[in-house]
């Protein structure tokens, strides 16, 4: 049987040590985001630079980025803190012990995962990452990141309370599992090297004061160890959760929405107008059913469907969350997958089922 | 950059899956809106002159071509779209005992983008248009029955009321009935409530529960969705029903709410222009007929002592109604015309000797609009009132019977014109009861199609 990168050096993964965090490309990211941020606010204060539009136009950003942020911080300090406590709780033979290796197993397993680990798409990046970590099969891993956000209570009840049992409800969770399902099938073919960053560049690991001998035999020390490796994660994640968050906040505040609602009757152009709109509103899965939900009288059933199920797997501040993860290359893997997937099953509902 | 055997792997799936994608866009462009279901169905036979063409989809309507249905033979008519259904409403009754082609041209648009490619076509036949009446039943409640105009079969039983039906009303596509039924089988608390049927007869039920107050004689608005109707309030159990007010009633959701703001309004002999504009009603606090714009509210009163029903032309332009009018040594009762919205009053009928000494009444448009069919006795008389006829324009007077123990009313004309309906009942007879009969306008043959019958009209 092949195995992976991961299973053949689980020590060398696991022994590593906190390297220094890649600051100064993040500083670079900020402020490339914040200079583009601040270009866009002049430009659009064009013509006669009209400042007083673009302070208008600033502090529209300033809410919609502190509503995003705001909005997702509790969840990412929530799979922070889960991923802390895999890190020093779950060992690798229990993962091995466990979880199937086959492709197909593997991802149906992943699909599913989410009912153990209730996180939205901010709590599940921390968390996938730290199970990679722990030599979690990418398949599994690739299907619980995106399953995970829908496929779990929290977002069950939210999704039953919009929309009630029926159609939305029964086809967010089916399309959820097969797209999360097959793209999982999909990064079966890779090899763990070619998909995760590197842990010297991720910065992922434990303290450098824990050894696991000595602190297993003591409970309380193991707990502190966990919560400071949470606090390690949450900060890490949290930079790109920032850039993601600003990213988001820049194109509401300057790619007009009502151009996209226009469309809510065609049967193609409604799909990816709710597409783009979940990507660029990157609102978080617990509650996003009650905004599709507004729309549900004026956009077709697919469309409302690819918002439910594409907008939890990728948004603009999970795919940047992504790059604490995962190469570029494969950011935009993941991206585009789900995208074609949730675009082929929405059309299809569309043309063809309703 | 070197290719892995991974992004060898993504890459073909992304390439399967746009080529999907496309597929499926293609594929999906080339399904067309799915039509559910018709009226008249398919095939069907003896259907009504005055149906509207239904064509139910799959999905709401966005949009349709003007020509989107079309009949052959050809007549003109509106076409509309409401939710996912397209209508077609003819602007003339059919002809009867007639094949219709019916074409739904291809173009019309859901509000998914999906159009129908195809013309969707199908055959019905019309039948003759049927009369409907109160059969009086001394042994149980008067119930509403039905006939053929020929009066050859016996009349048909369509009410299974447990009280006497007091009034009923025709939906405009004759799909559907109104009427009154008095709560209980001894009428004495006075209330009655309005019921809905089928025009075969099936599927009674109650439209609106009454259990204070008489609702009674309603009127169908144009498209088929209100009813107005009188509504008297009665305040103790066996106390005589109060003063007349007008209420809407919504006929899918049964709704109901008072057509006037102002509760002190009284309303009564409502009616609605054929374009759905207008309503008038007797006004008695006004002495006189007011007119009531649906669309803007406005109003417009026409004086008028005689406070009965008026008759509405059927393009909406005028109102014909009895009025009483005086000159200094005489006085009679003549058919008026009121163009409308302008209010100008035209005197139609006077005296062969062009006097004052007839008592005319119950006018009724033709459906073409150029005649007016009307009864007319002499002024001051005991004799029955006749049958008589005169063109739009009040010439050409002529009576269409002559027995002046015979009393005529209620006058109706049937769908093509060629035949009235009307009430008679004989003056001489000591237990004599109305009867309902025809007349054919251009011989003047008259035909008995129940006895005893009350208040007949066309079920087209």
């Amino acid at each position: 049987m092949e195995t992976t990168e991961l299973e053949q050096q689980p020590e060398e993964v696991a022994g590593h040590t906190t390297v220094p965090a890649p600051e100064k490309r993040f500083q670079n990211a900020i402020r490339l985001v914040v200079g583009v941020l601040v270009l866009l606010i002049l430009i659009s204060a064009l013509p006669g630079l009209n400042l007083r539009f673009a302070g208008d136009r600033l502090q529209t950003f300033t809410t919609i980025f502190l509503g995003i942020f705001i909005e997702a911080v509790p969840f990412l300090l929530a799979g922070s803190l889960v991923s802390g406590f895999i890190a020093v709780f779950v060992d690798q033979n229990t993962i091995a012990r466990y979880v199937p290796r086959r492709a197909v197993p593997a991802a149906f397993t992943g699909a599913l995962m989410g009912f153990a680990f209730p996180v939205c798409e901010c709590g599940v990046v921390p968390v996938t990452r730290r199970l990679y970590q722990k030599g979690l099969p990418l398949p599994v891993g690739i299907a619980f990141l995106l399953s995970a956000p829908v496929i779990n209570p929290v977002v069950l009840v939210s999704t039953y309370a919009a929309f009630g049992f029926g159609p939305v409800l029964i086809g967010r969770y089916v399309l959820t599992f097969i797209i999360a399902f097959l793209v999982g099938l999909v990064f079966h073919f890779a090899k763990p090297a070619e998909v995760l960053r590197p842990p010297e560049e991720t910065g992922i690991g434990l303290p450098d004061s824990y050894h696991a001998p000595e602190a297993a035999a003591k409970g309380e020390k193991r707990a502190w160890t966990a919560v400071v490796t949470a606090a390690d994660d949450f900060l890490d994640m949290a930079r790109y959760l920032i850039i993601g968050s600003m990213l988001a906040a820049g194109m509401q505040t300057f790619v007009s929405q009502a151009l996209l609602l226009q469309f809510g009757g065609a049967p193609v152009l409604s799909v990816v107008a709710m597409m783009a709109l979940a990507f660029v509103l990157s609102i978080c899965s617990t509650v996003d059913a009650f905004l599709a939900l507004s729309f549900a009288g004026t956009f077709t059933t697919g469309s409302i469907l690819s918002f439910l199920v594409f907008g939890p797997m990728v948004d603009i501040k999970s795919a940047m969350m992504f790059l604490g993860v995962f190469r570029r290359r494969i950011v935009l893997y993941l991206i585009l997958l789900p995208l074609l997937f949730t675009l082929l099953f929405a059309l299809i509902i569309n043309l063809f089922l309703t | 950059m070197t290719v892995s055997k991974f992004d060898a792997v993504v890459w073909s799936v992304m390439a399967l899956l746009a080529g999907l994608v496309t597929a499926v866009i293609f594929l999906g462009s080339r399904v067309g809106l799915a039509v559910v279901g018709q009226t008249p169905p398919p095939g069907a036979a003896h259907v009504s002159t005055q149906t509207q063409i239904r064509v139910q989809f799959e999905d709401t309507l966005d949009s349709a071509p003007d020509t989107a249905v079309t009949l052959s033979p050809f007549i003109s008519g509106a076409t509309r779209l409401e939710g996912d259904t397209l209508i077609f409403q003819p602007a003339m009754p059919l002809t009867p005992d007639t094949v219709y082609d019916v074409v739904v041209n291809a173009g019309v648009q859901g509000e998914n983008g999906r159009t129908l490619h195809d013309p969707l076509t199908w055959q019905f036949q019309t039948g003759q248009p049927r009369i409907l009446f109160i059969k009086p039943d001394p042994e149980g409640p008067d119930q509403l029955f039905v006939a053929d105009a020929n009066g050859r079969q016996p009349p048909v039983q369509l009410s299974q009321a447990y009280a006497t039906v007091l009034d009923f009303a025709v939906a405009p596509d004759s799909s559907q009935i109104a009427y009154t039924v008095f709560t209980n089988d001894q009428q004495m608390s006075g209330t009655a409530d309005l019921w809905l049927m089928n025009a075969d007869g099936s599927n009674q039920r109650m439209l609106l529960a009454c259990p204070e107050a008489m609702c009674s004689r309603p009127v169908w608005t144009p498209d088929g969705r209100r009813l107005v109707y009188e509504r008297r309030e009665i305040l103790n159990p066996g106390a005589p029903p109060g003063n007349p007010r007008l209420w809407w009633l919504d006929v899918s959701s049964g709704q109901t709410v008072p057509v006037f703001q102002d509760s002190q309004l009284l309303g009564l002999f409502a009616a609605i222009s054929p374009d759905g504009r207008w309503l008038s009603y007797v006004s008695p606090t006004d002495q006189g007929i007011q007119l009531y714009n649906l669309e803007d509210g406005s109003g417009l009163l026409v004086p008028n002592k005689m406070g009965t029903a008026v008759s509405w032309h059927p393009r909406s332009e005028e109102i014909a109604l009895a009025d009483i009018v005086t000159a200094e040594t005489d006085w009679g009762v003549v058919i008026t015309a009121v163009s409308i919205p302008d209010g100008d009053v035209t005197m139609l009928s006077r005296s062969e000797q062009g006097g004052l000494d007839v008592d005319d009444s119950n006018p009724a448009w033709s459906p073409d609009g150029n005649r007016l069919a009307f009864g007319r006795k002499q002024a001051r008389s005991a004799m029955g009132r006749q049958l008589w006829l005169m063109d739009a324009d009040g010439t050409a007077v002529v009576p269409l019977s002559g027995d002046p123990d015979i009393h005529h009313s209620a006058f109706f004309w049937s769908p093509d014109g060629r035949t009235l309906l009307y009430q008679r009942y004989n003056l001489k007879e000591l237990y004599a009861q109305p009867g309902v009969w025809v007349i054919d306008i251009q011989t003047g043959q008259t035909t008995e199609i129940a006895y005893p019958a009350t208040q007949p009209a066309w079920l087209p």
